[in-house]
């Protein structure tokens, strides 16, 4: 049984690597218990399956030489069929599975008793990993599953999203030699893992893809410290970010060389010209030191003297 | 009772409305244009096409739209959630404060709107080097009120959603059906479940607000009929599902 004195100690002494083990092990299961956290993974998995019925009813009936490969049905391709949807409520849905726990907390009256059972520390870090690690598998899982049933059912063709291997245009595709605006960056990122396997690549993108929204919600983790008490406006920045940033790629069109500041291009399957590794880089980086930076202020701020 | 707090809320749209209309406060584009259609092109997609446009766009195009929802669409559920034990013993009749609150909500719909399209309206008056026409202000007034409903019922749904979900379910179920509607009303001719009923399209509330797809001026003045009745319905239904509610 804890005293007084032995918790500002403990405080004070910081939390030892099992009780931050500990922490992030709660952290995670008050997680996977919420319906935001649920309803996220339930709308993607939705959306997976959605995209996988509607291109086997497509192809249904159709000689196997002519159905596209499970490369070129996956759900994160940009010219999936409902793939436009889908990303126009990403930068909603990536706030729902963890980022307004804190926010929670502090509505319900818990997060004194939260803070000191595990430590100050250990409950703000143990939060922003829970954040990142919600963010990341609430999307990962459910677009793996959909890329094994799409491996188990689609056949092993040359048709990828740019073509046939045969094509005459494939070429010019990959290497972005068919590009007309002038920019440093055309053609395929990585384009020898997907020349010699579309899915590897489909795989890779989607592994960018979910740690790109781990971070993006452990940002929005970091804002919830400063909107205290309407969790909606929340849903505020992730989305006015990616609009304003998808404004001034509409500008950046018209004066080349062009760069695109779309954001979602980046991390998603597609062809899209203009694609400068340091802007994502720039981009993602500065989500984490605003996260770390962040997280230590509330930590200085909270803690006992 | 407007709250100054509340109230502050509509000024980021005054930043938004002038980093989107960029091309107007930049670029000497669209001078020729009469005033009409270059508000036209500037405002919501902008694409005169339903048939040729994406649902990416039309969603684009709202952005103005779901920022409001963004800012007020806890605005009466905040209230109901954290004390509606207080407002009730003092207020008897649950209705006429609901009702009061869909008010309060609308008057603020309404001068964000004013700000959002006046602004833009504002603009292409001045980039263009057409005259003011009878045309151009019939078209900003029908305009400003359509977005002004549909802005306040979309508003007052989120709220009223928010009851049974919470508010960030309430805006994400929103936002998803708002979504599929502008599916249902571009891909209309393409859907085959839809397009056989084309009463569907014509009760499309993205359909009816979209200005831009409307071939003349009686069919816009329907659209706003339409919205005045949506709206009416729901804050009846709203007032129904409130009088019924368990306090908290």
């Amino acid at each position: 049984m804890y005293t007084n004195t032995d918790l500002m100690m403990k405080n004070t002494k910081g939390a030892s690597m099992k009780e931050y083990i500990n922490a992030i092990s709660m952290q995670m299961r008050l997680m996977i218990n919420k319906k935001e956290f649920q309803i996220t993974y339930i709308i993607n998995a939705g959306y997976v399956l959605l995209t996988y019925l509607y291109y086997v009813i497509y192809y249904w009936g159709d000689d196997v030489s002519t159905v596209s490969s499970s490369s070129a049905v996956f759900s994160l391709l940009s010219k999936s069929v409902f793939f436009d949807l889908y990303i126009s409520i990403v930068p909603f849905l990536v706030v729902l599975p963890f980022a307004m726990s804190f926010v929670d907390d502090k509505k319900n009256n818990i997060l004194p008793g939260l803070q000191v059972r595990s430590g100050v520390k250990a409950y703000y870090i143990s939060k922003a990993v829970a954040c990142f690690l919600g963010g990341f598998f609430s999307f990962f899982i459910p677009m793996m599953i959909g890329m094994l049933l799409n491996v188990l059912t689609f056949p092993g063709s040359g048709i990828t999203f740019l073509g046939d291997y045969f094509d005459m245009n494939f070429d010019a595709a990959v290497t972005g030699a068919d590009v007309l605006i002038r920019t440093r960056w055309a053609g395929l990122w990585f384009p020898r893992l997907f020349i010699s396997s579309p899915d590897g690549y489909n795989i890779l993108f989607c592994t960018f893809f979910s740690i790109a929204m781990g971070i993006s919600s452990t940002f929005l983790y970091i804002v919830s410290f400063f909107i205290k008490r309407q969790k909606l406006l929340l849903m505020l920045p992730f989305f006015l970010i990616v609009s304003v940033l998808n404004i001034m790629d509409e500008f950046n069109m018209e004066h080349p060389p062009y760069v695109c500041f779309k954001v979602m291009q980046y991390i998603t399957v597609n062809a899209m010209y203009g694609k400068d590794p340091l802007y994502i880089y720039f981009f993602l980086l500065l989500m984490i030191l605003v996260s770390v930076f962040g997280i230590n202020r509330q930590i200085q701020r909270d803690q006992l003297d | 009772m407007i709250k100054r707090r509340d109230l502050l809320k509509i000024l980021p749209i005054i930043f938004i409305t002038l980093y989107r209309r960029y091309n107007l406060l930049l670029s000497g584009m669209g001078r020729t244009l009469p005033i009409a259609e270059l508000f036209l092109q500037n405002i919501f997609s902008g694409n005169p096409s339903r048939k040729e446009t994406k649902v990416v766009m039309v969603l684009f195009g709202m952005m103005e739209i779901v920022v409001f929802n963004l800012l007020y669409g806890s605005l009466i559920y905040r209230d109901l959630y954290e004390s509606s034990a207080y407002i009730f013993v003092r207020q008897k009749s649950r209705r006429r404060w609901f009702a009061g609150k869909s008010l309060e909500l609308l008057a603020y719909s309404a001068v964000y709107n004013l700000l959002f399209i006046g602004i833009t309206f504002g603009l292409c008056v001045w980039r263009s080097d057409q005259r003011l026409d009878a045309v151009a202000v019939k078209i900003v007034i029908l305009t400003y009120i359509l977005a002004t409903l549909f802005t306040f019922w979309t508003t007052l749904l989120i709220n009223l959603t928010a009851i049974l979900a919470g508010a960030a379910m309430s805006f994400v179920i929103n936002y998803v059906v708002l979504s599929l509607l502008s599916l249902f009303a571009v891909g209309f001719e393409t859907i085959s479940i839809v397009n056989k009923f084309p009463l569907l399209l014509k009760l499309n509330p993205v359909a009816n607000v979209t200005i831009n797809w409307k071939c003349d001026m009686e069919s816009a003045a329907l659209s706003v009929m339409y919205f005045v009745v949506l709206c009416v319905l729901t804050c009846m239904g709203g007032s129904m599902v409130i009088a019924h509610k368990d306090i908290v």
